[in-house]
């Protein structure tokens, strides 16, 4: 796979039970670039993050990252997760292992690298999004902030080509809400190829090439976050952009 | 268990414990009542308690004078005058009843560790089992676990005792298992090493050290996979030297094979049905109940966990065996301490089908015939709630040993 890989999706329909989770649909993400997705509660942006990871199946359509086909056996998944980081919304980091564990775990095990050597990598992680310092802590010793910058560590300590980041800041504070940011934007900015769900108009606007907008299982507009966020052409994306404007 | 409930609360309050945490704040008024409040409680109980306990000595010693009973302990070094059918130290009609005592409670000892052992790493794996992602294995685990648990333990005894003793040859034609071992509808005959040689106890510690070795080189062997490192070259000697160290022992020893004379075997050491079908029995059992413990445990465990350590990457097992057992451990270990203390109990079923264990030689046999049921009962209590508390301790040191923290 290549360093920074492109992410394609095509006509991808997912159904839970008999509810359609995602309708058809279609998007490029061009390597090195960041695309923001948006949309109400419930619309089908985590589905459909997930699902380019290969955590969700799917019953329609295709994903390829990198050229190739995302497949479904278990083999096939685990070689592509390798090169496919994945932050999530309540960080889940390991709570019974050290941050620095946390971060050394997926690089001994699945890229077999050796203990002193991971070491030195996760450290250098750390000490990039901030966290250096907290290296030898269990995570419950750690801020809301602090533990998602150290699951970004996490995701990155196995050199992926591709980060997903699932409402990474929304289970935090203002203050910590920058940081985590912060360390994003510098990622962005380093052309790691990205898929961020995220309310964040200002992170969009700085770093994001586009930003996707879906309601109810479908992606109902996309555009470059300027336009977007200043003139939406549907009638959906404006109401969703005047509720977030407001609270 | 309380024992661990409470450390576990401590251990949340320690990990709350900032790093920097300030000098220790004054008592409020709230925590002053509450703290006199305490003393008042704990005054009280002491003092019903203390009441209690007067009343009840006071009782019994009056009546046991008024019968004319005698009593005290002296009775443990008389002799006893019964053999015992199997025991680990040797017995003969001449041995006292606090020999008596020692060999039966050995029994116990036996008879509950090997059954704590083998139900632990069945209930593990029926319970793993049990949550694995594949279908057939998961109905065959339930079938397993709902046929096993929902039928009375006695029942399981009986069963087990019914299959060895009935489907097993008579002695005559005893199944030899490559000429050294021997299996009968009187028992497991194994060979054992003539024992009261000086010899032996050189053996001894050098089969202990084997043991030691190889496990201390097994784990070593172990942590390295988990780490995805190469075995280090420690845990390879110590394995091989604790092989050979033990191999040595063995070859040692004077063994001595049980023969066919007249109606039974002589030498060796020979294992009843009753002991089989009892150990059977219990593990059978508790493992169901193990399992179940595990599932739970396992289940508890919050789904992120599992996702996150997919989208890394990492391969089904190991996600199983260092992301999502260690978590479950914090769910899984006071039940199983309670599990436990159910099987060292239940042990005494061992009655039922006549193995001779603690309760049967001393409860039983050592009370009909010096009739001190006070003081029998009196021990044979304390020795079931002192493994009970071991067990509780053992099991609260291994907790905070795996780090049982807060998520
Ligand atoms: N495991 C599941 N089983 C059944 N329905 C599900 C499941 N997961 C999600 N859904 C449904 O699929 C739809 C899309 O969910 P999804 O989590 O992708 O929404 P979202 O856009 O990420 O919303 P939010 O902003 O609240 O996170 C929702 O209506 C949800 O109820
Ligand atoms: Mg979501």
């Amino acid at each position: 796979m290549t360093a920074n890989a492109s992410i394609s999706v095509r006509s991808l329909s997912k159904w839970y039970g008999s509810w359609r989770a995602l309708r058809d649909v279609s998007m490029d993400i061009e390597g090195g670039t960041c695309t923001v997705l948006c949309g109400p509660s419930g619309s089908g942006k985590s589905t459909l993050l997930r699902c380019l990871n290969g955590l969700e199946e799917w019953q329609e359509g295709d994903v390829v990252i990198g050229g190739v086909p995302v497949g479904y056996r278990a083999g096939e998944l685990r070689r592509l997760r390798r090169d496919v980081g994945m932050v999530f919304q309540s960080f889940n980091l390991f709570p019974h292992l050290s941050v620095l564990d946390n971060v050394t775990l997926a690089p001994r095990i699945v890229r077999r690298r050796g203990r002193r050597e991971s070491e030195q990598h996760a450290m250098q992680l750390l000490e990039r999004v901030g966290v250096g310092q907290h290296a030898a802590k269990l995570p419950s010793a750690l801020s809301g902030g602090q533990q998602q910058r150290v699951a970004i560590a996490r995701a990155l300590a196995m050199r992926p080509s591709i980060l997903l980041f699932d409402e990474p800041t929304s289970a935090l504070d203002p203050e910590s809400v920058k940081e985590v940011l912060d360390v994003m934007i510098d990622l962005a900015r380093s052309g790691t190829t990205m898929a961020v769900v995220t309310h964040e108009m200002g992170f969009a606007r700085r770093v994001a090439g586009r930003v996707v907008f879906m309601d109810k299982g479908s992606i109902v507009e996309t555009g470059e976050p300027d336009e977007f966020f200043d003139c939406p052409c549907t009638d959906r994306a404006k109401a969703f952009l005047g509720n977030i404007a407001r609270n | 268990m309380a024992v661990s409930d409470q450390d576990m609360a401590t251990g949340i309050w320690n990990a709350a414990e900032g790093d920097e945490a300030d000098a220790r704040p004054h008592l409020g008024p709230r925590q002053r009542w509450a703290r006199r409040k305490a003393i008042l409680q704990q005054a009280a109980v002491l003092l019903l308690v203390a009441a209690v306990a007067v009343f009840v000595i006071r009782n019994t010693v009056v009546n046991l004078q008024a019968r004319g009973l005698a009593s005290g302990f002296d009775f443990l070094r008389q002799e006893a005058g019964f053999k015992m059918a199997f025991s680990l130290i040797a017995i003969d009609p001449t041995s006292t009843y606090g020999r008596i005592f020692l060999a039966g409670l050995l029994n116990s000892l036996l008879v509950a560790a090997l059954a704590i052992v083998a139900a632990t790493m069945l209930g593990f794996a029926v319970g793993l089992a049990r949550v694995s992602p594949s279908a057939p294995v998961r109905y065959v685990a339930r079938g397993y676990v709902e046929l096993v648990r929902n039928l009375p333990l006695l029942l399981h005894l009986l069963l087990w005792q019914a299959v060895v003793l009935r489907s097993l040859p008579v002695v005559r034609e005893a199944i030899g298992l490559g000429g050294f071992a021997f299996l009968s509808n009187r028992g497991l005959y194994l060979p054992a090493p003539v024992a009261g040689d000086a010899k032996a106890m050189v053996v001894a510690v050098a089969v202990a050290t084997g043991i030691a070795a190889i496990v201390a080189g097994w784990s070593i062997r172990s942590r390295a996979q988990a780490r995805g490192e190469a075995p280090p070259r420690l845990g390879l000697v110590l394995a091989a030297g604790g092989l050979v160290s033990n191999a040595a022992a063995i070859a040692l020893l004077d063994w001595q094979v049980p023969v066919l004379a007249g109606f039974d075997f002589r030498g060796g050491l020979k294992l009843m049905p009753e002991f089989v079908s009892l150990v059977a029995a219990l593990t059978i059992y508790n493992s169901a109940f193990v399992a179940e413990i595990v599932r739970a445990g396992v289940q508890s465990v919050a789904r992120g966990q599992r996702e996150a350590a997919l989208a890394l990457g990492l391969p089904p097992k190991l996600i199983l065996r260092l992301v999502i057992v260690p978590q479950a451990m914090r769910v899984i270990i006071p039940p199983l301490a309670n599990q436990y203390t159910h099987l060292i109990k239940a042990s005494a079923l061992a009655t039922v089908v006549g193995f001779p264990d603690l309760v049967n030689v001393f409860l039983g046999t050592s009370l009909n015939q010096t009739g001190r049921a006070v003081e029998i009962a009196v021990i044979t209590a304390c020795v079931y709630l002192a493994l009970s508390t071991s067990v509780a301790l053992a099991t609260s040191a291994y907790g905070r040993r795996v780090k049982l923290v807060e998520r």
